[in-house]
Formats: C-alpha cells, sequence, structure tokens
C-alpha cells in the first residue's frame, strides 16, 4: 500500500507526542530545556546503565566509609582506654604518694626533727656540765689564771652557740610541725582529689565517645544497607523492562 | 650535778675489771717468740744496743741532727728536730747510766752529759707544735738519774758534774713548771686556746715525769709540791672504770663504745706507765694486785703493740694504737715489774723479754716508728733501759 508524503509527516508528529506524554515523573534525569524529540530517559538504556553504575559507585563509598568508621571507632576506644589508664595511675601515684607521706615520711620527719632537737638538747647540756666541771676543777686552786680564762671564755661560748643552735633547731622543728608538714599534706590530698576528677573525667568522656561511635556506626551501616536495597530495586527493574522488551520483540 | 656524779662515778677507780675475749679479727701474736728471756739474754742484747749507740754517737756527744730526716715528718715545726734529737739524747743517757761501764762507755757518757747541760733547752716550735715539751720530761728525768748516781755527785769532778746536772735539771723544770697546763697535765700539741701556757695534755706525758719530780724534791731540787700534786691528780682523773687511762684529759670522761683508744686494748701503752706513776706517788689504789692486773692486759693484748709497731701512720693500727706506744710501754712495764714484791719479778722480766729481743736488728738497734734518726735513738734506749731493769741492780732505774 502507498501512503502519500502529507501522511507520514502528521504520523511522526503523532508519534512524537504521545512519547513526551509517556515520559511524565519517570524521566527525571532529562536534561533542563531538553529536545522535545529526544526519547524519554527512563526508557535510554545507557542513562539506565549509568544510574546503576553510579549507585554502585555510592555503595562502594558508603562500604568503604563503613570500614573507615569501624578503624576511627577502634582508635577512638582505644584512646579513650589510655585516657582512663592513665587517669587511673595518676590517682593511684597520688594516694600512693599520699599514703607514703601519711604512714612513712610524715612520721619519719617528725622523729628525725625530734632526734635532732634531743641531740641538741643533749650537745647543749654537756657543754653546760663540761663548763661546770672545768669551772669547779679551775676553782680549786689559784694558778694559771690567764690560761684558764681563755679556756672558760671558749666553754662559756661553746655553751652559748650550743644554746643558740637548740633555739634554732627548736624553731625549725615548730615550722615543721606547724606548717611544712600540714602543708605537704594539704598538697597531697588536692592531688589525690584532682586525679579522682581526671578519672571521673576521663570515664565520663569514654562513655559519650562510645556512644557516638555507636552512631557513626550504624549510620554508616545503614546507608550501606540502604544502598544495596535501591540497587537491588533498580536491578530488578532494569531486568523487568529488559525482559518486556524481549517479550515486546 | 650530772657531770659532777659521772666525775665521781670515774674516779671511783673501782678494783681491775676482768679483760673482755679477744676480738675475732684481732692480729695473732707472733707465734715464733719465745715464752720467756733469760737474763742472759738481755745482758747480750743490751751490749749489742749499747755498742750501736756508742758507734752512732756525734763527736759533741749528741745523736742525730737537727734536720727533718723523713717525709714522714714534714708537718712537724722545724724546731722540733732539735728538740727531739735532745730528748733521745735523754734517753741515750739513761741508757747509759743504766748499763755495766766500760771506758768507751763511761767516755760517750759523759759526752752526752755534757751536750745535754751545755746546748740550750728547746723552745716551743709553733702555734701547735709543742713538741720541745718532750725534751723537759726526759731531758728531766735524765738529769734527775745523773744526780742519783754517785759518779756524777762524787770523787773528783763530781761537785762540778753535780752543779751543772741540778742547774740543767732545775731548767727543765722550770719549763715543765711553765707549761703545765691548768688541768695539771703536760702535753706536746697545743689545745683549745692556744696559749704561752698550753691547754692541752695527755695522760702518759703527764705520767712519765712524776717520779722524776718527787726525787728531784727529794734531793732537795726547788720543785713545787703544787706542780706535782697537780700531775697526779690529773692522771687520777685520767683513770677510767675500765682500769684503762684516757689519753687526753676530759672534763667528763667517756667512751664510745667500739674500737676506742680508750679502751684496755688502746691503753696498753699508758696503765703501765701511769700506774708506775701513781704508786711512786703514794696512791694507795695502785695495790699490787692492780699492777699484776695491768701486766696481765699488757701481755694478754700484746699483739695490738705487736700490730701498732713500724706502722707509718700514727694510731692507725686496731684501737688506734700507735708504733711509739711499743717502746715506752715496755719501758714502763719494767718499771711497774719492779713494783712488785721481789720474788715475783723475775718471771715478768722474763716475759717482758723476748718482746724485746725480737725487734733487735743485726745492727744492735731497734725502732717502733718510722721516721727521722731520735727515732732510732730513742727506741734503743728504752729497749736498753727496759732490758737493763730486769736485771739485778735494776731497781735503781726509776
Amino acid at each position: 500500500m502507498k501512503l502519500p508524503l502529507r501522511s507520514l509527516l502528521a504520523v511522526s508528529v503523532l508519534l512524537a507526542c504521545a512519547a513526551c506524554a509517556s515520559t511524565g515523573k519517570d524521566a527525571p534525569d532529562a536534561p533542563k530545556g531538553g529536545d522535545a524529540k529526544a526519547a524519554p530517559k527512563g526508557d535510554d538504556p545507557d542513562e539506565e546503565a549509568d544510574k546503576l553504575r553510579k549507585k554502585e559507585r555510592e555503595l562502594e563509598y558508603a562500604k568503604m566509609e563503613l570500614e573507615i568508621a569501624k578503624l576511627g571507632a577502634a582508635a577512638d576506644e582505644r584512646e579513650a582506654d589510655t585516657s582512663v589508664k592513665d587517669a587511673t595511675l595518676k590517682l593511684e601515684a597520688a594516694r600512693k604518694d599520699q599514703g607514703n607521706f601519711l604512714d612513712l615520711d610524715k612520721p619519719t620527719q617528725v622523729a628525725g626533727g625530734q632526734l635532732s632537737l634531743d641531740r641538741s638538747q643533749q650537745s647543749m647540756e654537756e657543754s653546760r656540765q663540761e663548763l661546770a666541771e672545768l669551772e669547779a676543777m679551775y676553782k680549786q686552786e689559784d694558778f694559771a689564771e690567764l690560761t684558764k680564762e681563755l679556756v672558760l671564755s671558749r666553754g662559756r661560748k661553746r655553751l652559748e652557740f650550743s644554746q643558740r643552735g637548740f633555739d634554732l633547731a627548736k624553731k625549725g622543728q615548730e615550722e615543721m610541725l606547724g606548717h611544712d608538714l600540714p602543708k605537704k599534706e594539704k598538697e597531697l590530698a588536692q592531688s589525690v582529689e584532682k586525679a579522682e576528677k581526671g578519672l571521673n573525667e576521663a570515664q565520663a568522656k569514654k562513655e559519650r565517645n562510645s556512644l557516638e561511635t555507636k552512631l557513626k556506626l550504624m549510620r554508616a551501616e545503614h546507608k550501606v544497607d540502604d544502598l544495596v536495597r535501591e540497587l537491588d530495586k533498580m536491578k530488578k527493574k532494569q531486568g523487568e523492562k529488559a525482559a518486556k522488551k524481549e517479550a515486546t520483540a | 650535778m650530772i657531770g659532777t656524779l659521772l666525775l665521781a662515778c670515774v674516779l671511783q677507780d673501782p678494783a681491775p675489771p676482768k679483760a673482755a675475749a679477744p676480738s675475732p679479727s684481732a692480729p695473732q701474736a707472733e707465734k715464733s717468740v719465745p715464752m720467756v728471756g733469760t737474763g742472759d739474754e738481755a745482758r747480750t742484747s743490751i751490749s749489742r744496743a749499747v755498742a750501736f749507740l756508742l758507734a752512732k754517737q756525734n763527736l759533741d756527744g749528741s745523736w742525730g741532727t737537727s734536720s727533718v730526716e723523713s717525709f714522714f715528718e714534714l708537718n712537724y715545726s722545724n724546731a722540733s728536730f732539735y728538740a727531739w734529737k735532745m730528748a733521745g739524747g735523754a734517753l741515750c743517757t739513761m741508757a747509759l747510766l743504766a748499763v755495766e761501764e766500760t771506758p768507751a762507755r763511761r767516755d760517750a757518757l759523759e759526752r752526752s752529759m755534757n751536750w745535754l747541760v751545755e746546748n740550750p733547752i728547746p723552745k716551743r716550735g709553733n702555734d701547735w707544735d709543742i713538741d720541745n715539751t718532750w725534751t723537759s720530761l726526759y731531758g728531766f728525768n735524765a738529769m734527775v738519774m745523773a744526780a742519783k748516781d754517785p759518779r756524777f755527785s762524787e770523787g773528783k769532778g763530781g761537785e762540778a758534774w753535780s752543779k751543772k746536772i741540778r742547774e740543767r735539771g732545775i731548767g727543765f723544770y722550770q719549763y715543765l713548771a711553765a707549761v703545765q697546763e691548768p688541768a695539771g697535765g703536760w702535753g706536746y700539741y697545743e689545745g683549745p686556746a692556744i696559749s704561752r701556757r698550753p691547754t692541752w695534755s695527755t695522760s702518759f706525758a703527764t705520767a712519765c715525769v712524776i717520779p722524776a719530780l718527787l726525787d728531784a724534791k727529794k734531793l732537795g731540787w726547788p720543785i713545787d709540791q703544787k706542780v706535782i700534786d697537780r700531775a697526779v691528780q690529773y692522771v687520777q682523773h685520767c683513770a677510767l672504770p675500765s682500769g684503762a687511762y684516757s689519753y687526753g684529759f676530759d672534763p667528763i670522761p667517756r667512751i664510745n663504745g667500739g674500737e676506742n683508744i680508750n679502751d684496755i686494748k688502746g691503753s696498753l701503752g699508758r696503765i703501765q706507765v701511769c700506774s708506775w706513776a701513781r704508786r711512786r706517788a703514794s696512791d694507795a689504789k695502785i695495790t699490787d694486785e692492780r699492777i699484776r692486773w695491768g701486766l696481765e692486759r699488757f701481755f694478754e693484748n700484746h699483739r695490738f703493740l705487736d700490730a701498732a709497731r713500724l706502722m707509718p701512720v700514727p694510731h692507725e693500727s686496731w684501737y688506734a694504737n700507735a708504733g711509739y706506744f711499743y717502746f715506752f710501754g715496755h719501758y714502763h712495764a719494767a718499771l711497774e715489774i719492779n713494783q712488785l714484791p721481789e720474788a715475783e719479778r723475775e718471771a715478768w722480766h722474763a716475759k717482758l723479754r723476748p718482746h724485746l729481743l725480737k725487734t733487735q736488728w743485726e745492727d744492735g738497734a731497734t725502732q717502733d716508728f718510722p721516721g727521722s734518726f731520735y727515732n732510732v735513738t730513742y727506741a734503743t734506749s728504752f729497749s736498753i733501759l727496759a732490758l737493763a731493769a730486769g736485771l739485778p741492780g735494776g731497781e735503781r732505774i726509776r
């Protein structure tokens, strides 16, 4: 059968209109201000293949991001563990220092200071006794008065210096008991308190980090899961189209 | 008050305590030394020792030099070497006075005596070194010994000698009286205060001259009894409860514990001279029993003196014994033996002799401390005197 040229042109225009009407919302990738004469995108096999490839890539990226998130989570956990361990050690050291001070250092310093004080007092007492003995012996006879005075004057000075040394030692002991040791005790208690706070802070930070990490991982896993599902859908749809086309042909 | 009580306790001078057992690390006595020595062995030793002294005597009658001859003694005052020369010469003179006379020995004795009385009495060396005190201590001893010897007081020339000896003896005494420290002793170094009259002294230096002071007073020399009394009280004060004598004078004597020079083992060279002097001063506490106790400790612990002999550093041996304690200690042990009843003396001397004989060298000399030649003269002389004291007539060595 033979058709006239005018009839052929009219058929082409109709087909084009029909094609436009069939695309609608199913052709989101159509270029803006696109060619009205182009075929609908959803039906373009190349376009479909690109979409699929892009989705597959997205999935690969998401999987890698998930791996990175897992490694990051492990690193964060280790760091948090280290922080807690360090804080624990600091607290232990501070408590040990405090215990050592209270149980050993403080009593030793107090006893050592007292021993020094007692020695100083005994030395002073011995100087006093020896001077008294010398004076008593020298008084027995009028003899060598000048030499005796030289010896006695040194003895008196020795006694005076012993007395002054004892007074200084006494003041030193008082300062140690009233100032140095309480100050040290307070400093050590503050160190323990600070270390306890540091440990609590490290433990809280670890818990917070743990939740944040869990969330990150969950998001990454869900993203992978979503992409897998999308990809499956796309592949299924593409398979159906291909089957339909094959049946039509 | 406490000091007075302590002092009273120390001065109680209790009965001699029993000595502690020797420490395991203590040096052992020389096993080759015989247990006893005879009088003949002593005479032989004396002959050889005197021959040595005669051979080494200078023409002027002295021994040695007035100069330092040893690196060990460079720290002393230069003046001390003349002082030691004269102190050693005094001991040589005493040794020659103590031995049997021969023409050569008489000649040597007169020359040494002449040198002693003609040359200046040594003066103090410096602020701390007053070793010239030794010269007056032994110079005085020598003059008193000579004054009692008829050879220098009777017969031809006796009067002239007697006058010179008396004058020189009084010269030595005047020095001693001038430097007797306030507590009553004599020393050879300065003490806590540097002064014309020294302020440090030792028990043994003080004790060694007390009998001569007593004898000099009997001789009619102008000796102040107070000088003697002070010295005797000083030595009595140095007596420790253990039976030992403290080295120096402490207002309140103390023992530090452990290995100390004031233990018996560190006091072996002092116990004999101090007891001898106190006995001569009629101290009733120094009984025969006390003397025997001291001699027993001397022999029981003799290894400590052996170990120290010839050690070059003073007091470097056990219980701070020094080499120069040896012959000083043996000489005074011999004198102390002669204070015991006559019947028991020979046994003690026989026990003492081997410790002198074993030290004699081939040339007849002996020594207990390294140093200049005076160390040889004093040691050899002390040995002669100790051995001579154990022979008949030895009692005149006092």
